[in-house]
Order: structure tokens, then sequence, then C-alpha cells
């Protein structure tokens, strides 16, 4: 075949793309490996990979191989996939493909007639596909080779207060998303697409209608009740069943007009995958007032609890307790504090509902609690160490100044009832801190310097290293047994997504997205001289 | 809050005001005849150019927005012979909605012609389909046209089916490449530096390649596009394909 007359060649062969290596359910499931093809990694939210070559022995020459400034970005929020040596990052509104080698870009789409402009956490992988959700809630198609568009579909309206950031979870032949909008009135749920057509399957709502069961736990206003779902969620194969989390209900900070618990925000819902069906739910914080919403990762692991082995969901919450429940069933089994700073529960009953401490509620004068509104974890993303057996957590050190009016509430316009934020002598602090599953206790902590800005998450290896983004814009690399330092680089801003590990051409890598940057570590290895190839261009 | 919380949400909403004229087919209309009597002598029928500047092309350094072609057009250019028009402002605004609506996306100039002709001879005779992807199905390497109508002009994507040379291959150059070990490959070079390529090959299928494994590139200026459409297609098969492709887009044209 000779490119000089390309068209002649092209249009002979027949240019009909064939069926090629698909990234396949079962690829999922035994992701990490050189792959990383969910947001955590896993389904299970570990976010821990199995790759051994950078050890607490050599992490120390860990050098960025390549850094890319993706051009308009300015919140990078993804945690990148990585499959067969291509890493997909999200921004606003687009998904770029990046060559893991050299860290040039392969393709980029960009849906420039979105209504809105957020942030994006990231993209999922099937199939041929690469999927991700728009700023105005349309989820797209894209061919994950050259970034052509397979579908587009809408599934909520900006009008009603939605918008979407979250990374879509790809599960056997299904897509399933979630919405955004929760701290100006909206209604959240959880909607499942079909892989291959997109066509909407089914569609769970986190707040019930007027009249619904559970609609008695609110007052006015529950059409805007909020339970936003903006992170993905994990996933057990075995039982068939989604973990997802809910927002705040709205409006955030004055809770009386929605007298009640509020039912199905800051919880966790247990949903069939194939039905939709809430198979149970966990309600963290009953009738928050806090903003305190259950938007961190529910960690699926197996661990041992007075004696005996169990399934469970480890969730850091935002309120300032780390909740083990049993993931079958729900049930409550333990809550502990993370934060030193936590004074608005005493206690749980048996069911796992706060014992409130009185004059916790935020106030037109003010009240001050702790945690604060960002909470003691966020979505700042946890990794669990099956080596270590330990759970890391990304946890804030801070308390607020709550306040609130019992003003009439207006959807749709940054409406929230009150707000919160620290005095100004006092911020807050990030710490690192390893949790032993078994107890919920912590084994270590690692504090950090910084302003108490950052939005990193982890991620850990076999090798027996955990990767975090700190609050100084450095990605650092401690020794998951015990927390001690191995190295860090600084990146130079601040941080808002996870690291990522994966390996290509037998090499292990380190990736994370710094604000504007995608920033690729490896161990050092010299450059060799290069020659360069002799070029031509035709005419 | 909104502060400490801009990470976590992060919401900007996009606020576009423009005149009604804009966009509007009534509007459109009515300016393109005012634009026949009173600019088209200088301007070229469609904008083109001739004692005036092309209005189609405007240097992207400093796009020019509405409001400062409303005021050109009403005003002139002292000194040279843009004349002024002196003319009620809502006539002028229409004038201003059909220069615009040269280089508006196609799927909003409302292309006549068979829609259905067009889709079959796309999918069908013309091959376009072969090296072209629509909502997931077709080939590769031409540029996915899913959202072509919102992407370009109906004049561009007239341009690039009659003279695809016109436009030039300046990305996505054809190129084959002969390794080191003697292999080769063949396909569109999407991205380079003296050190790293991607190709994506005929199959669709992406190459990562290191230029220390490289011996020799041979890019190829001319586009695999064919350039034998004009004499193959009838004027009627033309309108028909325009007519089929301005309407492809990924979202409605309502947004
Ligand atoms: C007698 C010839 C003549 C006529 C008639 C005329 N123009 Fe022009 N136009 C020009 C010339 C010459 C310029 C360049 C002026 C300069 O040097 O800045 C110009 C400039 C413009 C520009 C600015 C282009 C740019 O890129 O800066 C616009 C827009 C324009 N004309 C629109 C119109 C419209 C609309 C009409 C009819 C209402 C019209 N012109 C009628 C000669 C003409
Ligand atoms: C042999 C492959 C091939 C065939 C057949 C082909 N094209 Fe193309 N086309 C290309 C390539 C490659 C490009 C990219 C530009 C370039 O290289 O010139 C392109 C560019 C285009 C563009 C511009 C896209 C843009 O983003 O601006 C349009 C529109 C287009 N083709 C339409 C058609 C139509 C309509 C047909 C059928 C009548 C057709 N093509 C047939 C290969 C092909």
């Amino acid at each position: 075949m000779n490119i000089i007359h390309p068209r002649l060649v092209l249009v002979a062969a027949l240019m009909a793309l064939p069926a090629l290596a698909q990234v396949a359910a079962r690829d999922i499931l035994a992701s990490p490996n050189e792959n990383w093809l969910t947001y955590a990694g896993d389904y299970q939210g570990k976010r821990h990979s199995p790759l051994k070559q950078i050890t607490p022995h050599n992490a120390g020459s860990l050098v960025p191989t390549w850094t890319n400034h993706i051009s308009g970005a300015s919140h990078l929020e993804a945690s990148p996939l990585v499959y067969d040596g291509v890493m997909y990052i999200t921004n606003t509104n687009e998904v770029i493909a990046l060559d893991t080698r050299s860290g040039r870009i392969i393709w980029r789409y960009k849906d420039t007639r979105s209504k809105k402009q957020n942030v994006n956490r990231g993209a999922a992988i099937l199939g041929d596909r690469v999927y991700f959700v728009t700023s105005d809630v349309h989820l797209v198609a894209l061919d994950r080779r050259t970034g052509a568009v397979a579908w587009v579909k809408q599934y909520g309206r900006v009008e009603d207060g939605l918008y979407a950031s979250a990374a879509p979870l790809a599960v056997k032949d299904k897509i399933i998303v979630g919405v955004s909008g929760g701290d100006s009135g909206m209604r959240g749920y959880v909607t499942a697409f079909s892989a291959d057509k997109g066509e909407e399957l089914w569609r769970l709502y986190t707040v019930p209608a007027k009249g619904e069961p559970g609609a008695e736990s609110w007052g006015g206003y529950i059409e805007w009740g909020g339970g936003a779902t903006w992170l993905s969620g994990t996933y057990d194969p075995e039982l068939n069943l989604l973990y997802w989390t809910t927002g705040n209900p709205w409006p955030d900070f004055y809770g009386g007009d929605r007298k009640g618990d509020n039912l199905y925000t800051c919880s966790l819902l247990a949903i069939d995958l194939d039905t939709g069906k809430m198979k149970w739910y966990f309600q963290f914080t009953p009738h928050d007032t806090h903003d305190w919403d259950a938007q961190s990762w529910p960690v699926l692991l197996d661990t041992e609890i007075n004696g005996r082995m169990r399934k469970v969901v480890m969730h850091p919450n935002r309120n300032g307790f780390l909740y083990t429940l049993d993931r079958t069933t729900g049930e409550f089994l333990r809550a502990t504090k993370m934060v030193d700073k936590l004074d608005w529960a005493s206690g749980f009953d048996a069911k796992g509902r706060p014992i409130l401490v009185p004059g916790k509620e935020p106030s037109p004068a003010g009240t001050y609690v702790c945690p604060g509104v960002r909470g003691a974890a966020n979505w700042m993303a946890p990794t669990y160490t099956p080596g270590t057996g330990l759970l890391y957590v990304m946890n804030l050190e801070q308390c607020d100044v709550f306040t609130s009016s019992a003003q009439e509430p207006e959807p749709k316009k940054n409406f929230a009832g009150g707000g919160a934020g620290p005095k100004h002598n006092e911020p807050g602090q990030f710490f690192l801190r390893a949790y032993d599953p078994k107890t919920g206790k912590r084994a270590w902590e690692y504090p950090l310097t910084g302003k108490a800005a950052s939005w990193s998450g982890a991620v850990s290896t076999a090798g027996g290293v955990v990767f975090f983004g700190d609050d100084d814009g450095q990605l650092v690399a401690l020794d998951a047994k015990t927390g001690q330092h191995l190295w860090h680089y600084l990146m130079g801003e601040n941080l808002t997504a996870a690291p990522i590990v994966y390996s290509v051409d037998g090499k292990q890598y380190v990736a994370i997205c710094s604000a504007t940057a995608v920033f690729n570590f490896g161990l050092f290895e010299a450059q060799k001289p290069m020659a360069l190839p002799a070029m031509r261009t035709q005419p | 809050m909104a502060g400490i919380l801009a990470a976590q949400h992060e919401v900007r909403d996009e606020k576009k005001s423009k005149n009604p004229a804009i966009g509007n087919p009534e509007a459109i209309a009515a300016g393109q005849k005012l634009f026949f009597a009173s600019c088209a002598g200088c301007h070229g029928p469609t904008g083109g150019g001739g004692r005036g500047p092309n209005l189609r092309e405007r240097g992207a350094w400093h796009p020019m927005d509405d409001d400062a072609m409303f005021t050109i057009v009403q005003k002139g250019v002292p000194g040279t012979d843009m004349p002024a028009l002196n003319r009620p402002d809502n006539e002028v605004w229409q004038i201003v909605a059909f220069v615009r609506s040269l280089t508006a996306p196609a799927m909003e100039a409302n292309a006549p012609g068979d829609i259905e002709a067009g889709r079959r001879l796309y999918w069908g005779s013309a091959g376009c389909s072969q090296c072209h992807m629509i909502a997931g199905k077709g080939g590769f390497p031409g540029p996915d046209l899913t959202n072509i109508g919102a992407l370009r002009s109906l004049n561009e994507i007239r341009t690039s089916i009659l003279d695809p040379s016109e436009r030039g291959v300046t990305e996505n150059q054809p190129v084959r490449i002969t390794f080191r070990n003697g292999a080769t490959l063949e396909g569109i070079c999407v991205d380079r530096t003296n050190y790293a390529m991607q190709v994506i090959d005929r199959a669709g299928t992406p190459h990562r390649i290191g230029m220390n494994q490289v011996e020799a590139i041979v890019f190829s200026k001319k586009s695999s596009m064919p350039d034998d459409y004009k004499t193959r297609l009838s004027r009627e098969q033309l309108q028909n394909l325009l007519a089929y492709l301005s309407r492809q887009s990924t979202r409605p044209p309502a947004e």
C-alpha cells in the first residue's frame, strides 16, 4: 500500500472500523492492574494498585516524566483513567485522551454548546467507548480511539436546578450517572443507561415525591429537597448492589421548613443494579443543617469485627465519624470519631442515629460547630491497602460558625438558608490518617501544613506506598505501614484531584491532575541521545 | 460559603445577550435583500469580498462582535470607501444578521434539499461513511461528522466536499512510518514532536510512537478525502448532501 495516493487505497480498502479489543466488564472487575479503569480504579473504592515496582526503598528517586498543561483548565478534578497506554481525563464539558508515553494529546472532545460550565470528575470506559457527563446534564458516549461521538443523551434539565459533574460508573452493560445542584434546590436521582444505545433503564429519586413513603419526613419544598448525587458510587458484584451517596437537604442551613429526617438525604443507598430499586438506606445525618453531604467514597471491604468476618462498607463521613455498616443489610456496626474537633453528637443509638448535643443548630447570630461545613472528610478519595489492612483518609480538623436565616427559600438562586465559615484566627488543618477497619481507630497520622484549601485524595500500592496530594500543592509518598515520608514533589498550585497508579511498557507510573495540568511520575531513568528520523513531505 | 466550596462545585453559567435579529430567519431574509442592494457591489453577493474585504473570513485575531459590526455598517469607516448606511436601526440589524448567517453554523441555515436522499447518498454511493463517522457508525480517517452542522458553516462544508485541499491539511496529515526494525505503519498523524508521535491507523487504532524507534517518516500534503466530488456529484446531489449534513448535530438546534 502506498500512502502517496491514499484515497485510492483507502476507498478500496473499505474503511469501516472493524471490531477492536474491547474493554470488557471483566476487565473492569480485574482493574486496577496495568490499567486504571474506573474513577477509584476498582469497584470497591479501594484505590489500591497491585503494582510493586515503586517501593519505600526506591520511591525517593521518583521524577516527573512529563507534564501537560491543559489549555483552558482551571479546576481539574478528574481521576484519570488508563487503558492500554492511553490516559483519559476530563475537564469542563470535555474529554482529553493522552499518550502515557509522551504526555501528548491524541484527541480532545469538547461540547461547546453546554449551557453550563462546571468542574468535572472524570470519565468511564467500557467496550470501545469513553463516557462522561456535560455540565448541563447530558451523558456523552465517545469512540475511545478517536473521540467521535456515538450519542448524547440528556437526563436532566438546568431549568430544574440541576447540573452534572460526577464520573459515570460503567457496570456490566450499564452506565450509571448522578446529578449535582443540591445547594440551590433540586431533586436528586441516580440513573442507569444502556451502555450501547444510551437508553434510560431506570431512575431512582433520592427524595420522595409528595405522597410517597418517606415524604412525611419533609415539610414544604420537598420538590426542591436536594439529595444530590454528585459523586459516583461503588459496586459489589456478588450482591449486585450499587452503593451511592446522597447530598444535603435544601435549604442547606435552615431546617425550619423541612421538619423531619428529610429522607433520603445525607445517606448511603444500596441499589439493585438490575432494577434500580433501593435495597436499603442508611442515613448518617438525619435532618442535616450543616451541609454535611454524604459524598465521600463508600469503601467496600471484608474485615473481622468482634471476631467475625464481615462484608462491610466503610464511610468516612463529612459529619466527622467513620462509619462501618454491614453492606448486605445496611446494619449499623460502628461509628468512630475521625477528628479531635467534633462537638455536635455525643454518641449513637443502636441503629446508628446520632445522639445530638443541644445548641448546635445554625442560628441567625452564628453557632460554632465542629467539624465545619467542608466536613472532616469529603469527596477526596480515601484508599485501602489489604497488605497493611489500613484505610487512609484525608481528614480536615476545622470548626466553623454556622448562620441560618428563615428567609423564604428561593430555588435556583444560590440560596442556602444561611452560611458557614471559620473564625479568621482559627484556620483548619489537614491530616492524612490511617485507620484500622477492625476497630475503626486511628493507627497513625501525617499532619500537613497549608491553608486548608486542598481537595486532593489518595492512592495506595502493593509496593507499600501511599500517594496523596497535600495542602501545599505537592504530591507526597508515604510508607503505607508507618506513615514515614518517602518523597514529595511540588506542582505549584492547589490540588483538586486524586492520583492514580498504572503501568505501561512494564514500567510503573503515578499520575495526578493539578488544577491546570496532568503530571506523570516514574522512577528515574537517564535519557539516551536520540537520532531524529528522516522526515519528508510528499506534495 | 461560596468561596470555600468553590473547588467543590465551581459553577459558572454562560450568558450571551444578542440582538433578536441574529439567527432569526425572517430578519436574515430581509437582511439579504438589503445587502444585495447596498453592499454586494463592494463585498460580493455572499460576502466573499471585492472592492471591500471578505466578510466571511475576517482575521481571527480581532473577531468583530455584533455591536461593532452594527456601528461600522451604520457609520461607515471614515476616510475609506466603506460608506455610512444611515438607515433605521432595525434594518441595520437585519443586515448584520445576514452577514452573521454567512459564517453561522450550518444547522442554523435551514439548508434546502432532500434530506432523505442526502442520507442515502452519504451512506451509499458517495462513499462518505467509509471514511467518516456519524453517531458511532462509519469509518476512519475522516473527522467525525456527528456534530458538523454545529461546528461548520454551510460554506465550509461545501468547500470541504468540493475542494478538500482548499482548506489544507494542517493537522491530521496522512503519514507512512518506517521503523528501525523494518516494520511500516500507515495512518493519520494526530500529533507529533521530535520525540514522539501519535498515529491513528486505518483501522482506527491509536499508536503511541517513540521517535527513537523510527527510521523515516513520509507525510502527505494531499488530503485523503477524494478531490473529484466536484465532478462526481450533480448540483442536486450536492444540495441533498448539504441538507443532510447541515442537520447533523449532537444537540437540537433550539438549544
Ligand atoms: C463602496 C464600497 C463599499 C460598500 C457599498 C460597502 N462597503 Fe463595507 N467596506 C468597504 C471597504 C473598502 C471596507 C474596508 C474599510 C477599512 O479600510 O477599514 C469595508 C469594511 C466593511 C466592514 C468591516 C470589515 C472588517 O473586517 O473590518 C464591514 C462589516 C462592512 N464593510 C460591511 C458592509 C455592509 C453591511 C455594507 C452594506 C450596508 C457595506 N459594507 C457596503 C467598502 C464598501
Ligand atoms: C477516503 C476517505 C474519505 C472519503 C471517502 C470522504 N472523506 Fe471527507 N474527509 C476525509 C478526511 C481525511 C478529511 C479531513 C480533512 C483532510 O484531510 O483534508 C475529510 C474532511 C471532510 C469534511 C470537513 C470536516 C471538518 O471537520 O471540517 C467534510 C464536511 C467531509 N469530509 C465530508 C465528506 C463527504 C460529504 C463525503 C462523501 C461525499 C466525504 N467526506 C468522503 C476523508 C474522506
